[in-house]
Parts: structure tokens; C-alpha cells; sequence
């Protein structure tokens, strides 16, 4: 006798196959769950035969409810240890280690490059002296939508037939600094992260007008580089701790443009002399060291070097995996009012690339600069080193805004708040200057305000969500009347490390005897610096993530009134103030019975609660008239360091990144002149013997190379400028310079309208002696205007002592 | 002298065609308010050095207040501010360079328009629910953008700059008097209208003064 009730497996099987089209209908993941069910299902089919229930429905749908509570109680038991680990203090790895295959789970964090693509996203890290990838195919990166209740479920629903969107869920999140407490908003996971601006626009686009007024639907976390993105949304602290492996390569602009591989660089050396060999050279380097960093002279290496060993049948691999990726077009962009120029960029796996051509901050702090701003910014280095500093900063406040559960706005809605016009009147003004006395002035002192206006917003609190803030109606900025709440304000939590950080760089910087040492700390300092810098305009910048342009005019406000509180202090100690600007003033003895010095920028210091720093003792300081002469110029001075053989230039020619070489020289030789008899009779004799040289043709053409920076296309410049014969010549030779890049000539006829008018410097054999006299005579000027000679006063000795010259070989 | 160099100001969306920063600041200041002035800013045209003229003191801004706007969003939801902001005592609704930030604004040109749009739209809404003037303009704004608003606007105010200052015509009003620190600049128009033209029409209607007589006051 066989059964004749089938057994349960059976059954189950037929019952699995009724929901057939069920499944067929089901997008593809949620195939995959509707899979996993069955397979609880059968997880339990032991119990289930056993029982004989007549009604089996139930006994499926219970094994299936058996197999969550076990998954359930896994995940109960993974985020106990997860829990464990990060009260350990090893939170962001812990974290990490929950993806599978990935490593660290236990060992400190050594991740050094994130690459991200849409099928994986491969995370590199240090184990000892190896490279291991971990591979993560969970992640799926989130945008927010806050909106009320209504459009929000309604999007929501829209969204969940969209092939880009994993899963949409309702999560509290504040959506401002401002905002008085989290609020539900919509987190949109989307399958692939190069989806993500796709799919913000659409919801902007295409979603957000078939049924609400425009910004109803307000978007969140849309433009996130995606390695700084996967670190903040994994909690993947990208900070290397073994020192990383470097490897530089180096090629002129000129011979990228000409595709001649025969002048690279690699750590400086010349590597050979055809080109095989060198991309042999190179490809051996790479095999032996190993890097975990590429330091490209610029970025355009990547593909022209893969596309030469390709040619050339060379086994050249830039990455720790065959291939590269492009990841950006090259582009111009506007950033405060000038022109900036962004090349491609590339990927090499497993290496991050730092493009020299285009990293400011390498260029200012180096590998040690730049590590310490990603342990800030979670951005990984790859996308520091390509960064602004402001967007740097910017990203520090993201991570900041991460952790406190704030958003971070896709376009800047908060505008400011109405104001009476007389508050406006009073608010909209910059720092406070005492016009420089112009002339020339013996023992002179120059103190600073250290990192003014970030020492300002933090001991003021001010930040945006503090200043006029809705819960205090005090009167808190200087002549503006502004509240300022009494909460911890975001930006000084964001900017008080960094001062005390730097100031802690610098105090080691002086206790330490050795010099590489030094040389790191000063890297880093360095870096800190310019975010602190930066920080102060990034507060009135329109497309600011975190800016407002109260506290933009509530810095000033307090700025102002501090310099005149110092200027009075010194003023009544027996000080003259000859100059101050910003954070900076010059002042110089008036009288015998003065304080000392110290003294009051201490009592200062101590009222105030920012340190106002000697800076430099000058011997002299000669301040720059403005070019009618009747003012003093700002910021344009020069003067010698007391007791050193050392002078401080400003503003004037020799400082500016135009002026050439031969003139620079000249100038601070005319300054040297002037420190010798402090008489200008002597200086113009000095500058007679340079004009003598230049126009005897004996300057080397190398020395009188103008740079000048690009500010639009070759086709946009309407006049016919010595930029635009320049930039006709970098064509001629098939060098493309796009606006925000440096162009370099040696003006030969300035007469010349046409492209003759200037060579490039590898073409000139000569030179324009009347164009660099004249260049000369205005350097010139500058060293003699301070003390009462202008131009004209210049020519006339110059011409008075020609003919003395002259009447004495008669 | 009763004549007035700016023309009186009607409720209802106004397009102020082609003024410059100063034009602008004019009418207003030239506006009799009995009330408050609610102004959204773009491109810097409530500079406060402007809106007083020389003779003028602190006391002159009183009654106005302003927001100031970078970018399009935040242009956009200052228009939506303006709803909560204004009152009974509303008087005067300034909204200068309406097109300008939409015009730069980063991201799909669909999303601005329809920003820019929504501005106009509210704008228009708030002159005819408060029965406010409106001023609004958009100097260097596009052909379409200035279409727009021209279409929305109840009464437009065109604005020449000439060599004795700003004239400004509206379907019933001419500048004809240009008033100068201490004296009136008067034209052709301006005793024509005083006491009629002697042989009946009156010669062409010049806001350029051609031969003027100068009128001292006080």
C-alpha cells in the first residue's frame, strides 16, 4: 500500500508552482525574496511532515514565519557584537565588517581607496605591506525628499515602480540646522550610485510638476562625490594608519600635448630614451614599489600612458587590477568671480590618484596635509587631493551634519531673513581698514589676530543656525543687533578643533629637533590653515552647503568693532597705528613713555579671547601710494626685517605671478637700494643701470617670460591682446589651453597687433626692450612712490643724469 | 511744485521695463507709502547707499525691509515668504532682476523655469490680494522671461535715463520735471500741460528737455 496523501514536500512543491505567475510578475529582487519564503518554508519540512496537520496552508506560512524569527534572532545577535565593538572604540570597522568579504572587521581601519562602480564597490586597504580589496555588492546609496505628509507618500508610492529605486523608507532627519527637531522624510535607496542625480532630477523634473507647486518635493544628499558618500553612508573611516606608498610620475604640459613619452619623470629620475623602454621603466617601477598613491604630474598621464603600452605591446597596468576609468569630462567652472579650469579625472583600482596639475592642497601640505584633512572629511584622499578647499571644508561640515542628523541640502533654499533696510545698511560692509600712511617708516611692528575670523565664530558661537536665532531676542552683534543662542553652535564645533589643532602643529612644530619631522607638522599646519581661511568667505558664498549671510555680516560686525577696541588700546599705551586691515596692524612708537608692546596685545588678547600675535619687527616699512597718489594703497607695502637680512614684499610687482622674472629681481634689488641710503636719488641711479641692460639686449629671454591665466575660450576674447596672440601661438603648436590655465610668453613687438607680437618662451630669441622699460619703470615706481616720487620725478632724473653723464665726455 | 518726477503707483503687478539700479531705487523712494515696504532682493539693487540719496538721512530707509536672494531657490522661497511676511500694513512690493537668478541657476533648465514661473505666479496673486503695487523688473533678462512678466503685469512703467535724469512714462503719465539738488529741470510737455499749447497741438511730446526755462524753488 503506498500513501495516498502526498507528503509534504510534494505538496509544498505544487503549492509553490500555484503562485507561479505570482512570481513571474514580481520585479526581480523581489523574485528573490519571494524564493527565500519557500525556502523557509522547506527549512522546516521535517517538523511539518511530522505534525500531519490537515490543513497545510498553515503549516507553510508558519515554517516561513519560523525562518524570519531565526534570521531575526541572527541579526539580533550581529548587532549585539556590532554594539560591542564600537563601545570597544573601534565603531567604523565594526560597522564595515558587516558586509561579507569585507576585511578590518577586527583590526584597526587601513582603508586607502574606494573605488565605486555600479556593479560593487571595491574597498582598498593595507594589511602589513599587502593590498586587499574587499568587494561590497550590498551598498546602495540614499537620497532624502522631506516634503509633507501628502506629496511624500505620494512620491513615495510613484518611486516604488521606478527600476532605480531599491527601497523607499520614512526615517526621522532634521532638515536643517535651523530645524527645531527631526521630521519624517522619504530615504530613497537607489540600485546603482551613478543613478543617483538622475534620479533627484527626475523627481525635480519630471515627478515634482504632475501635481505639487515647484519645491514642495525638497531634496537631500543628492551631490556627494561617491567614495565620500560610501564612506559617510557605511561609516567607513578612509584614514590609512601604515604610512602609504608613493610613486611620482612627471611630464611636461608641452610634452603631453605632443604624446612624447621620452622626457617622463619617475620620482624625478629620466627613466629612458624611447618609449618602449620607458613604459618598461615604468611598469617595472610599479611591480617593485608597489604604490598605494600616484602622484601624476597630471591626470592626462592615466590614459596616455595605458594607450602607449597598449600600442606598443607593453604589460603596463596602473592600477592593482587591469584597466582605469574616466570619470569626469574636463570642464570650466566659476568659483568667486574667477575662472577655474577642471581636466578629466581618472580611476586606477586599488590606487588613488592624486593629479598634481590640479591639487591645491597637495601643493600646500603634501601627502601629511592631505591625510589629516580626510581623517576630518571621511573623503577619501583621491577626492581630497582633487578638491577645493573650500569643498574640503564643506565636506567636513557634511560629516559633522551626518552625525547630528542633519541633511544636507541638494540647492541652497534658505535665504536670508526680511531685515529693515537701515539693519542692511548697517550689516552690508566688509572688515575695517586704517588706510596705510603712506611714506617710508623706521621701527615698525606688525601684530595679527591669529585665525581671526574663525576664532570669532567660535567665541561668539556664530553659525547659521545660531545667529538671529528664533528662541533668544538678545543683543549679541555689535550695531546689528542680532540674537545669538547660547547652544553650541554647528560651525564652531566644526572649526574649534581645527584651531586647536593647528596651534598644537605649530607648538610642536617649535619643540621639535628634527627636520622631517618638522617639515610633516608643517605640511599639516599648513593645510589646516588654508580651511581656516577659507572658511570665513564660505559663509556669504551663495551655493554654501551650511552658509548664511548673517553670520557673514555678524563676523564682520564683531571684526570691526575688535580692531577698533585694539586701536584704542594701543593708541592710549603710546602706539601709533600706521596701518591695519582685517586681522593685521602696524603701529610704531609715538611716544618714550609707552607700554611695552606685550603688555597690551596681551590686555588685549584677554579681553577679546583671540591671541593678537607679534608677527615681525621691521627695521622699516615703506607703504605704496595708491596710483593717483593721493591715498594709501591697501595691501601693496614692503619693508626690511629687523635684524635679518630679510624683506617682506606685498602686493607690489615682484610679488605678482605676471610679473617676470628680470623685473622681480630688479625690484627687490631697487628695495635693497633703498635700504642702503633710504634716499631715492640712489635708487634711480640703480634702476639707470637696469634699464641700461635690458635695452643693451642682454637680459636672457627666460627671464622676461609674462604668465598670465586664461579666462575664457580663444574664440570669446574680442580685442587683439597679447593673451590672445599667445594663445594663437599654443594652438599653432597643438597645445590646448582652456580658461583657468596659465599661459607663458616673452612679448617681442608689442607694437604687433597680430600673433607676432608675442613667442612662447621655447620660441623667443629676443625681446621688446621699450614694453619691459616700461614694465620696469612702473616696478620701479613702486619702490620710490613712498617717498614722493612718482613717474614723471622718476624720467627727470633719469634724463638729468643721461645728459650729466654725456656733458662729462664732452 | 506739486509735479511729481515718478509716477503714482496703481495696485496690481507692475513691470518696471528696463531700469537700472538707480531708476529702480527712484521709484521707490519717489512712491508715497503710507506703510511698509517689503523688497526681495537680487543682483544688489536695495544697495542702501542708493536708496539714500544724498540729501537724504537713515530715517529715509525707515519702512523698508529687505531679504536679499543669491541664487534662484532662495529667490523662490523668499516670493513664498512674502505671503507670511505681509500685513495690512503693506504698501509696496519690490522685487527687482526677477529673471536674473533663474537665468544663472545651476541644474536643468525645466526645474528653473518652472521656479521662475511659480515667482511670477505668486507675485501676480500677492499685488491682486493685498491691492499693492508690485514693482517688479528684469533689465537684463531674457527676451521670454520679460515676455512673461509683461503679459502678467496690470501696468508697465518704461524708463529712459536722459541727460537731466530719469523719465518715466506709464499710459498716463510723463516725467516732464526732473528735479535737480535745490531746482526743477522743466520741459516743453511740463507748460503744456501747465497752461496748454498756444496753437493746439502741442509740439512733440520730448521728455528731452530741448530750450528750457529753469525754475528756481524756494
Amino acid at each position: 500500500m503506498g500513501r495516498t496523501n502526498p507528503t509534504y514536500r510534494g505538496f509544498l512543491d505544487g503549492y509553490e508552482r500555484e503562485f507561479d505567475d505570482y512570481r513571474r510578475a514580481l520585479r526581480r529582487r523581489h523574485q528573490a525574496d519571494f524564493d527565500r519564503l519557500f525556502d523557509g518554508a522547506r527549512a522546516f519540512a521535517d517538523a511539518a511532515g511530522y505534525a500531519n496537520h490537515l490543513d497545510r496552508d498553515t503549516l507553510v506560512l508558519l515554517s516561513m514565519l519560523l525562518a524570519h524569527e531565526e534570521r531575526l534572532r541572527e541579526q539580533a545577535k550581529e548587532l549585539e557584537r556590532l554594539r560591542a565593538a564600537v563601545e570597544a572604540g573601534d565603531g567604523a570597522d565594526a560597522a564595515t565588517g558587516a558586509g561579507e568579504g569585507r576585511v578590518d572587521s577586527e583590526g584597526s581601519s587601513v582603508v586607502f581607496a574606494v573605488d565605486v562602480t555600479d556593479d560593487a564597490v571595491y574597498v582598498w586597504s593595507r594589511d602589513g605591506p599587502d593590498a586587499v580589496v574587499a568587494r561590497d555588492e550590498n551598498y546602495t546609496p540614499s537620497l532624502f525628499v522631506a516634503a509633507d505628509r501628502r506629496p511624500r507618500e505620494w512620491l513615495r508610492d510613484r518611486l516604488d515602480s521606478d527600476p532605480k529605486v531599491v527601497r523607499t523608507a520614512t526615517v526621522e532627519r532634521r532638515r536643517s540646522l535651523r530645524a527645531d527637531g527631526p521630521e519624517p522624510v522619504l530615504r530613497v535607496d537607489v540600485d546603482r550610485p551613478s543613478e543617483v542625480s538622475t534620479l533627484a532630477r527626475e523627481i525635480r523634473t519630471v515627478h515634482e510638476p504632475d501635481a505639487w507647486a515647484p519645491g514642495r518635493l525638497r531634496l537631500f544628499n543628492v551631490d556627494l562625490t561617491p567614495k565620500f558618500r560610501y564612506c559617510l553612508e557605511t561609516d567607513t573611516r578612509p584614514v590609512p594608519t601604515e604610512p602609504l606608498r608613493t610613486l611620482a610620475l612627471s611630464l611636461s604640459e608641452r610634452a603631453v600635448a605632443d604624446d612624447d613619452l621620452t622626457e617622463l619623470r619617475c620620482g624625478g629620475d629620466p627613466l629612458a630614451d624611447d618609449e618602449t623602454a620607458v613604459l618598461e621603466a615604468v611598469a617595472a617601477r610599479l611591480r617593485e614599489r608597489d604604490p598605494d598613491v600616484l602622484v601624476l604630474s597630471s591626470a592626462a598621464l592615466v590614459p596616455l600612458l595605458a594607450e602607449r603600452a597598449a600600442d606598443r605591446g607593453v604589460a603596463l597596468q596602473l592600477g592593482r587590477r587591469p584597466g582605469y576609468r574616466r570619470l569626469a569630462g574636463d570642464s570650466t567652472y566659476e568659483s568667486y568671480g574667477r575662472v577655474g579650469h577642471s581636466p578629466a579625472r581618472y580611476d586606477v583600482p586599488g590606487r588613488a590618484v592624486v593629479d598634481r596639475s590640479n591639487s591645491f592642497l597637495w601643493d600646500e601640505g603634501g601627502l601629511a596635509g592631505l591625510l589629516d584633512l580626510v581623517d576630518r572629511s571621511w573623503k577619501p584622499l583621491q577626492e581630497t587631493a582633487w578638491a577645493s578647499i573650500g569643498s574640503v571644508f564643506t565636506a567636513i561640515q557634511i560629516r559633522e551634519a551626518f552625525d547630528r542628523g542633519v541633511l544636507v541640502p541638494w540647492r541652497a533654499w534658505e535665504g536670508e531673513a526680511f531685515k529693515p533696510a537701515r539693519t542692511l545698511h548697517d550689516a552690508d560692509r566688509g572688515g575695517f581698514t586704517f588706510e596705510p600712511r603712506v611714506g617710508l617708516h623706521e621701527d615698525v611692528v606688525e601684530i595679527d589676530f591669529a585665525s581671526l575670523y574663525p576664532a570669532i565664530m567660535c567665541v561668539h558661537n556664530l553659525s547659521p543656525e545660531t545667529v538671529r536665532c528664533d528662541c533668544h531676542d538678545t543683543d549679541d552683534v555689535p550695531t546689528l543687533g542680532y540674537s545669538v543662542c547660547d547652544e553650541p553652535g554647528f560651525v564652531p564645533s566644526v572649526l574649534q578643533p581645527i584651531i586647536d589643532d593647528r596651534a598644537d602643529l605649530k607648538a610642536r612644530m617649535r619643540a621639535t629637533d628634527d627636520p622631517d619631522e618638522r617639515a610633516r607638522l608643517e605640511s599639516r599646519a599648513s593645510a589646516l590653515k588654508w580651511i581656516l581661511v577659507t572658511c570665513f568667505g564660505y559663509q556669504g558664498f551663495s551655493n554654501a552647503k551650511f552658509g548664511r549671510i548673517e553670520v557673514h555680516e555678524a563676523i564682520n560686525a564683531v571684526a570691526r568693532e575688535l580692531l577698533l577696541d585694539a586701536k584704542a588700546t594701543l593708541e592710549t599705551g603710546g602706539w601709533r597705528v600706521l596701518h591695519g586691515i582685517v586681522d593685521s596692524l602696524w603701529v610704531t612708537p609715538a611716544r618714550d613713555d609707552r607700554e611695552p608692546l606685550s603688555a597690551l596685545t596681551n590686555a588685549i588678547s584677554r579681553d577679546q579671547g583671540i591671541p593678537l600675535e607679534h608677527e615681525d619687527d621691521f627695521a622699516w616699512v615703506a607703504f605704496v601710494p595708491t596710483a593717483d597718489g593721493r591715498r594709501g594703497a591697501l595691501t601693496k607695502y614692503f619693508g626690511k626685517v629687523a635684524g635679518r637680512d630679510e624683506y617682506k614684499f606685498r602686493g607690489i610687482e615682484c610679488r605678482q605671478r605676471s610679473t617676470p622674472e628680470f623685473v622681480a629681481d630688479a625690484q627687490r634689488d631697487l628695495v635693497e637700494a633703498l635700504d642702503d641710503h633710504r634716499e631715492p636719488e640712489p635708487v634711480a641711479d640703480r634702476l639707470s643701470v637696469q634699464l641700461s641692460t635690458l635695452r643693451r639686449g642682454a637680459v636672457d629671454p627666460d627671464a622676461l617670460v609674462v604668465r598670465k591665466r586664461v579666462s575664457k575660450p580663444l574664440a570669446d576674447y574680442q580685442g587683439r591682446t597679447r593673451t590672445v596672440a599667445a594663445l594663437e601661438r599654443y594652438a599653432d603648436h597643438g597645445i590646448d589651453r582652456a580658461p583657468g590655465q596659465s599661459i607663458r610668453y616673452v612679448v617681442v613687438d608689442n607694437d604687433k597687433r597680430s600673433r607676432a607680437r608675442v613667442r612662447l618662451p621655447f620660441e623667443a630669441d629676443g625681446y621688446d626692450e621699450s614694453f619691459y622699460a616700461d614694465l620696469l619703470c612702473r616696478a620701479a615706481e613702486s619702490v620710490l612712490s613712498p617717498l614722493g616720487w612718482d613717474r614723471g620725478r622718476i624720467e627727470r632724473h633719469l634724463r638729468d643724469t643721461r645728459d650729466a653723464r654725456l656733458s662729462s665726455f664732452e | 511744485m506739486t509735479q511729481s518726477t515718478t509716477p503714482p503707483l496703481d495696485a496690481g503687478l507692475v513691470f518696471v521695463e528696463q531700469p537700472d539700479r538707480a531708476a529702480m531705487q527712484r521709484l521707490v523712494r519717489g512712491a508715497e507709502r503710507e506703510g511698509e515696504t517689503l523688497w526681495v532682493d537680487a543682483g544688489g539693487v536695495a544697495e542702501t547707499y542708493g536708496l539714500l540719496d544724498e540729501a537724504a538721512s537713515r530715517r529715509d530707509l525707515r519702512g523698508i525691509r529687505v531679504a536679499r536672494a543669491f541664487q534662484a531657490h532662495q529667490h523662490h522661497q523668499l516670493v513664498r515668504d512674502l505671503v507670511s511676511e505681509a500685513s495690512a500694513r503693506t504698501a509696496l512690493v519690490v522685487a527687482p532682476n526677477l529673471a536674473a537668478l533663474y537665468e544663472t541657476a545651476d541644474g536643468p533648465a525645466a526645474a528653473t523655469e518652472r521656479l521662475f514661473d511659480g515667482s511670477l505666479t505668486l507675485l501676480a496673486d500677492l499685488a491682486d490680494a493685498l491691492e499693492v503695487p508690485v514693482l517688479v523688473s528684469a533689465p537684463h533678462g531674457t527676451d521670454a522671461h520679460r515676455a512673461a512678466i509683461r503679459e502678467r503685469a496690470a501696468d508697465v512703467i518704461e524708463c529712459r535715463r536722459t541727460s537731466q535724469g530719469y523719465a518715466f512714462e506709464t499710459d498716463e503719465f510723463d516725467t516732464t520735471a526732473y528735479w535737480h539738488r535745490g531746482w526743477w529741470q522743466t520741459t516743453i510737455p511740463y507748460w503744456v500741460g501747465l497752461y496748454g499749447a498756444v496753437d493746439g497741438e502741442p509740439a512733440a511730446a520730448e521728455t528731452v528737455p530741448a530750450t528750457l526755462g529753469e525754475v528756481a524753488v524756494e
